[in-house]
């Protein structure tokens, strides 16, 4: 009657035959998946979120660029101006604060922070160096808003939690859901090995996940063109490409773990709210409780306390110095009453004599103590944010987080990269300027004066600042280690799942 | 018949692994972050009157001159808040002292200037405990209540009795949510024990009825959720569907719509940065500064010769009093100039900001978390309220320094028409540093947060009566096959 | 196909669990092609983990099942080819259709070249409605599932069918139509082994039927013998007597 029965025999499971099954259990399930609601309503939420995103993001860019290029013309206005006018009378300090703007080091915004807003905004825009240490510009972002605490809703937070819920949803039923469907059953009535069925679930959830994903960078890429963003650098287009195969591994991470709950518990249910418990704690909890445990474990002073400290410290012994340079004044000029101008140009040579040692063994101490305060500062700073960096490796969510952030320049590291240039620097500037200050403040009994000891070196002969690299090398080698964790995490929650499911119940 | 619905919904949770789950979860996660807040805020108050007794020194030690020309700043204090614990809010983003001198209050230091990238996580407060874990568990176990039951076979078994639809939901209402909400309140007695070992001022003016407010917000904010699962439930046929239902809508409701609302308000009302801001007042002041030093050069040569080097008190005696006069009057009018200009366009961004502000905050409140964030915060006193109330105490303060202090303090900067700049600064009254003011910043109370909060309260309203009203319509056509 | 060989063989079978449960006792069971068995008792008598210990979703404590002479627990892979499974009220792939779920299951039991007519045939021959092929699973009634399910394991192709509790839920009708396909497929040489509490289908389809109860083959007997006993009174017995095990 039909010819069908006897078309073949049954094939014979060879190489070839494993993976043409593992093939036909993934296609079905990516078929299944894609057709599913919840599929298109997440693709949709993510698809129409993004432009909302990119746009904010865009124009709190352009914002935070006009600020920049406000700051770079009033910089140079200022160096080829008036920078070093010499100030007559008494009571004048020695360069008002506009003429430090000179020194001025100005961030520029990434443009990758369109997409992964990080802490782009929370960086001081410029960095201003004065004889007593570094103070911060404004940022432009002071939490304004009880929102602004909530987080950002950047393409970073799509994918951390609105796709990675979509793995989740994924993921969930992936096991279970067929346990309870029956077609577990059914399906191992054929011949087929737990392995291939779970690999076939693994590859389809890849391929699944990678449709939003890719839908939500290119909806983001048109979006900022769109939207007036000039086009990213070379660098920035290879960033933004890494950031999609980070994001890619996070998904897969997330889905993982989904089919590993999804093999250890029975019934759907159970599944979902194991994992949501999970990715909450993952999310939600992992940054509060290592930063919190960092703490504890070492704690360390805020860089402000760090910076007031060493500024009260160097303005107790600049105070010391400047009476003991009173002092020597007085030796000098034998007056005792009075300070005033014509008295310094009558004796300056030897006032200056007498002052200069004075100065320079200021000048080594206050170098010695600061350093040490300094090195102090950092070593209990990198103590902990190396523990902190090393719990948050524990959850892929805050992993993924540094990954990306890393990636775009918008991140710890890169933060910590620009503090570090800002102290290289000031160190040089005090090296070259205060450490041999062209003009000194006198004090004497309840006076003080401020003289001039010898010529203010011309713009030309000051160093400028060297913002800290921000190539595509440089940014791979800050994400490289969390990228590795993610993978490890990757291979555990796999391998974890074939153990899992080998001893899964499919009656 | 209710009374017996009532029994069985709550006796089946909490015989179910809902109700000890919910509770180790509330209980491991609400103890623990209050008890870390709590240890934060000893640190904390410890910091603030460290703090204050070195400002007191400081100030004790300076020389009146140096706190007159403001080479020594005064400062005011924030005094931290107990109940930041329970809200976060503004706290650790509002500077922890402002320092007063001539030019203005500047802020200090916050702590969220050393926050990692992570804080955009947010903090994990007890707000933040209920806002996005107990609201999500509440929907779970809520969802599960009339399609699950329908799946099971028991909705038909109930439903064959003479026990009418309405009752029913009712019953499922509020016996789940009475299975949900005893570990709640076990947890929060359980925390409030905690804190009170930990020496938390649980006695302080106004606190228990802090405390019990908190709670009953929380509740009721719970209670809508769970509202929210019932609706949910009597809408899908299978308790797969609800499920999924229930996710996007929690991520909806928890994340979007909060941020949506900031950014949709960033977009139809832009305002300038603060760096803007900033520099167009320093425009102002500099050209304001330049032509009143010009204006005094020209009279100070006009009365003592061109070229003549300047001097606070310049020879010859008998024209020093014209000179004064003159230059007071000068200084005087530019100071006024300067004050108004800088206050136009300080109170313009101020009002921009409110207008943004404003709208951000009515189209948040069509989520039912950002209504509890802003009633708890402000409950808390870590809210918009206090916020506002710290600005104005600051500005008040800097008005008052100003008229005591920096008033008598006069900073001349002259340009001579022949060349040169020069300056020079007196003061004409010494004032003793010890006769000033404190600054002072007393918390609003919890009638003040209550009234100010009348928008949270109607979308609470809103989200505890619409849902339950809509799974009411639903639940009466359910299909119970 | 060999009618004499026998294709499904269980010696010495046992099941215990891991609270103790003895759920099967030394099962000894021979099928041969052409063969109907329907093993009948009372829920958690053994019918079901009989089914599972051939499909190798258990391990047995003790003995062994054979398929088409290969050892089940050994070599898993290799015996199911050779067995088919309609198992009791699957759900199936509720968004997919019919065919669709017929060609996933035909393709992992090791048939990838069907067209589109073969599977509309073998649906036709379960009666399935011909508006049904291309509809989506999960608006199909119970009876439907059944048809379909009986559909992919005759698409199968196998040497033997293993059946777990067909025809609960089914409508005398259908029921009656259920059997006569199996009737043909025995006739076609497979070896059908049905769990069942539907004594009157048990006795017109199988030719050996078998009580079970606690874990226990307590009674066999052939389509021959049950002419002259009334199955039912023997059925009911059975379950009326002393536990066997104290």
């Amino acid at each position: 009657m039909e010819d069908w029965s006897r078309k073949e025999s049954p094939v014979s499971l060879g190489k070839r035959g494993i993976s043409k099954v593992i093939w036909y259990i993934a296609n079905r399930e990516l078929v299944d998946q894609l057709i599913s609601t919840r599929f298109l309503i997440i693709v949709l939420l993510v698809v129409g979120l993004i432009p909302l995103a990119t746009y904010v993001g865009l124009e709190d860019y352009k914002n935070r660029l006009q600020d920049y290029d406000r700051l770079v013309a009033d910089k140079q206005k200022l160096m080829a101006g008036e920078a070093g006018q010499k100030v007559q009378g008494e009571d004048s300090p020695w360069t008002p604060e506009n003429e430090l703007a000179v020194f001025r080091a100005i961030r520029r915004p990434d443009p990758l922070s369109v997409f992964v807003r990080g802490l782009d905004g929370a960086y001081p825009e410029y960095w201003d160096f004065t004889p007593t240490g570094i103070e911060e510009g404004p940022s432009a972002l002071r939490p304004k808003r009880l929102s602004d605490l909530l987080g950002q809703l950047d393409m970073e937070f799509l994918i951390r939690v609105v796709l990675g819920l979509l793995a989740i949803l994924l993921a969930f039923d992936a096991v279970s859901g067929e346990k309870e469907m029956g077609t577990l059953r059914l399906v191992f009535s054929q011949p087929i090995s737990r392995a291939g069925f779970l690999a076939g679930k693994l590859v389809a959830g890849a391929a699944v996940l990678l449709v939003p994903l890719a839908a939500a960078f290119l909806a983001a890429l048109l979006s900022s063109k769109i939207f007036g963003m000039e086009s990213l650098p070379p660098d920035g287009s290879l960033k933004l490409l890494l950031v999609f195969l980070a994001s890619s591994l996070y998904l897969l991470c997330i889905y993982s773990l989904g089919l590993l709950i999804s093999s250890l518990t029975r019934s759907q249910k159970t599944s979902i709210i194991v994992l949501l418990v999970i990715w909450i704690v993952m999310s939600l909890a992992a940054s509060p409780v290592a930063t919190f445990t960092a703490q504890a474990i070492c704690p360390a002073p805020s860089r402000h306390i760090v910076e007031n400290q060493k500024k009260r410290l160097g303005d107790a012994l600049k105070t010391e110095t400047e009476k003991a340079m009173g002092a020597a004044y007085r030796d000098v000029t034998g007056v005792e009453n009075r300070m005033s101008y014509g008295d310094f140009l009558d004796n300056k040579d030897a006032v200056l004599r007498r002052i200069d040692p004075i100065i320079s063994s200021y000048v080594n101490k206050r170098r010695q103590l600061l350093a040490e305060v300094q090195q102090e500062a950092d070593r209990q700073e990198n103590g902990q944010n190396r523990i902190a960096r090393t719990v948050m490796w524990l959850s892929p969510a805050t992993t993924f987080t540094n990954v990306v952030t890393d990636l775009s320049s918008t991140g710890d590291e890169s933060r910590l990269a620009w503090f570090a240039a800002a102290e290289r620097y000031f160190n040089r500037l005090e090296a070259v300027l205060f450490e041999d200050p062209p003009m000194i403040t006198v004090r004497l009994g309840g006076m003080s004066s401020t003289l001039e000891r010898r010529n203010l070196p011309s713009i030309s002969e000051l160093p400028m600042f060297v913002p800290p690299k921000n190539q595509v090398v440089t940014t791979i080698q800050r994400a490289l280690p969390s990228v590795i964790i993610l993978m490890v995490h990757i291979v555990l929650l796999i391998i974890g799942g074939f153990i899992a499911f080998a001893r899964y119940d499919v009656r | 018949m209710l009374k017996a619905i009532i029994r069985k919904e709550l006796l089946e949770n909490v015989l179910s692994f809902r109700f000890p789950l919910f509770f180790i979860i509330c209980a491991v996660l609400i103890l623990t972050s209050l008890y870390v807040h709590q240890l934060d805020f000893g640190n904390r108050v410890r910091d603030y009157n460290e703090q204050i007794r070195l400002a007191g020194e400081e100030l004790a030690a300076a020389r009146p001159t140096d706190i007159h020309y403001g080479r020594v700043p005064l400062r005011g204090f924030l005094p931290p808040s107990p109940l930041a614990g329970f809200a976060s809010g503004f706290e650790a983003s509002l500077p922890k002292f402002y320092e007063f001198n001539a030019e203005g209050a500047k802020p200090g230091d916050t702590a969220v200037a050393e926050e990692s990238v992570l804080s955009v996580f947010g903090k994990l407060d007890f707000l933040f405990i209920v806002q996005m874990v107990a609201s999500l568990i509440v929907l779970l176990f809520a969802s599960d209540m009339i399609a699950g039951e329908k799946e099971m076979g028991t909705l038909r078994a109930i439903l064959a009795n003479s026990a009418p639809r309405h009752t029913v939901l009712l019953g499922k209402y509020l016996g789940g949510f009475t299975a949900v909400w005893l570990p709640f309140l076990v947890v929060f007695l359980l925390g409030v024990i905690l804190l009170g070992v930990l020496s938390f001022p649980l006695t302080q003016a106004g606190m228990p009825l802090r405390l019990a407010l908190i709670f009953l917000a929380s509740s009721l904010f719970l209670l809508a959720y769970f509202a929210l699962g019932l609706l949910v439930s009597a809408s899908s046929a299978r308790s797969r569907t609800a499920l999924v239902a229930i996710l996007l809508i929690w991520i909806v409701l928890q994340m979007a719509v909060p941020r949506l609302s900031d950014m949709i308000a960033a977009i139809v009302h832009p305002i300038p940065t603060q760096t803007v801001i900033s520099m167009q007042k320093s425009v102002v002041v500099k050209s304001i500064e330049n032509e009143k030093a010009r204006a005094l050069g020209r009279q100070y040569e006009a009365l003592f010769g061109r070229g003549t080097p300047f001097n606070t008190n310049p020879e010859p005696e008998s024209k020093r009093a014209e000179w004064d006069s003159y230059r007071t009057e000068t200084e005087t009018l530019a100071a006024e100039r300067k004050a108004a200009q800088l206050r136009e366009i300080e109170s313009g961004y101020q009002r921009e900001k409110a207008r943004q502000r404003a709208i951000a905050a009515n189209l948040s409140l069509i989520s039912p978390s950002a209504a509890l964030t802003r009633l708890l915060s402000d409950i808390c006193g870590t809210g918009e309220i206090d916020r506002g109330r710290y600005l104005d105490a600051v500005k008040a303060h800097q008005q008052t320094l100003d008229a005591a202090l920096y008033s008598h303090v006069h900073r001349t900067t002259v340009i001579m028409p022949s060349g040169g700049t020069a300056s020079g600064s007196s003061i004409d009254t010494m004032v003793d540093p010890k006769t000033l003011p404190a600054f002072a910043f007393r918390r609003s109370g919890v009638g003040d947060a209550l009234a100010g909060n009348w928008g949270s309260f109607l979308s609470l309203a809103f989200w505890l009566v619409a849902p339950f009203a809509a799974a009411y319509v639903r639940f009466i056509n359910y299909d119970v096959r | 196909m060999n009618q004499q060989q026998p294709i499904l063989k269980a010696e010495d079978l046992s099941k215990r669990y891991e609270d103790g449960v003895l759920a099967l006792d030394h099962l000894n069971l021979t099928i041969r092609g052409g063969e109907a068995y329907c093993l009948l008792g009372a829920n958690g008598a053994g019918k079901t983990t009989t089914i599972n210990l051939f499909l190798n979703f258990i391990p047995p404590t003790t003995g062994t099942c054979y398929i088409n002479g290969i050892d089940v627990t050994r070599d898993p892979l290799e015996a199911k080819k050779y067995v088919a499974f309609v198992s009791e009220n699957v759900m199936l792939y509720g968004n997919f259709t019919a065919r669709q779920n017929l060609d996933f299951f035909a393709k992992l039991g090791g048939k990838p070249d069907l067209t589109k007519e073969n599977y509309y045939q073998v649906m036709r021959r379960v009666s399935l409605q011909e508006k049904a092929f291309e509809q989506r699973v999960k608006t199909f009634s119970k009876g439907m599932r059944q048809k379909l399910g009986i559909s992919i394991a005759i698409i199968k192709d196998a040497s033997a069918i293993l059946l777990d509790e067909p025809t609960s839920g089914l409508d005398p009708k259908a029921a009656e139509e259920f059997l006569e396909i199996l009737d043909e497929l025995k006739k076609e040489g497979k070896a059908i082994l049905m769990s069942t509490h539907d004594i009157f289908r048990a006795k017109e389809i199988g030719d050996r039927v078998g009580i079970m109860k606690e874990g226990r083959l307590v009674m066999e007997r052939t389509r021959q013998e049950l002419q002259y006993e009334d199955l039912v009174k023997i059925y009911i017995d059975y379950m009326k007597s002393e536990p066997l095990t104290v």
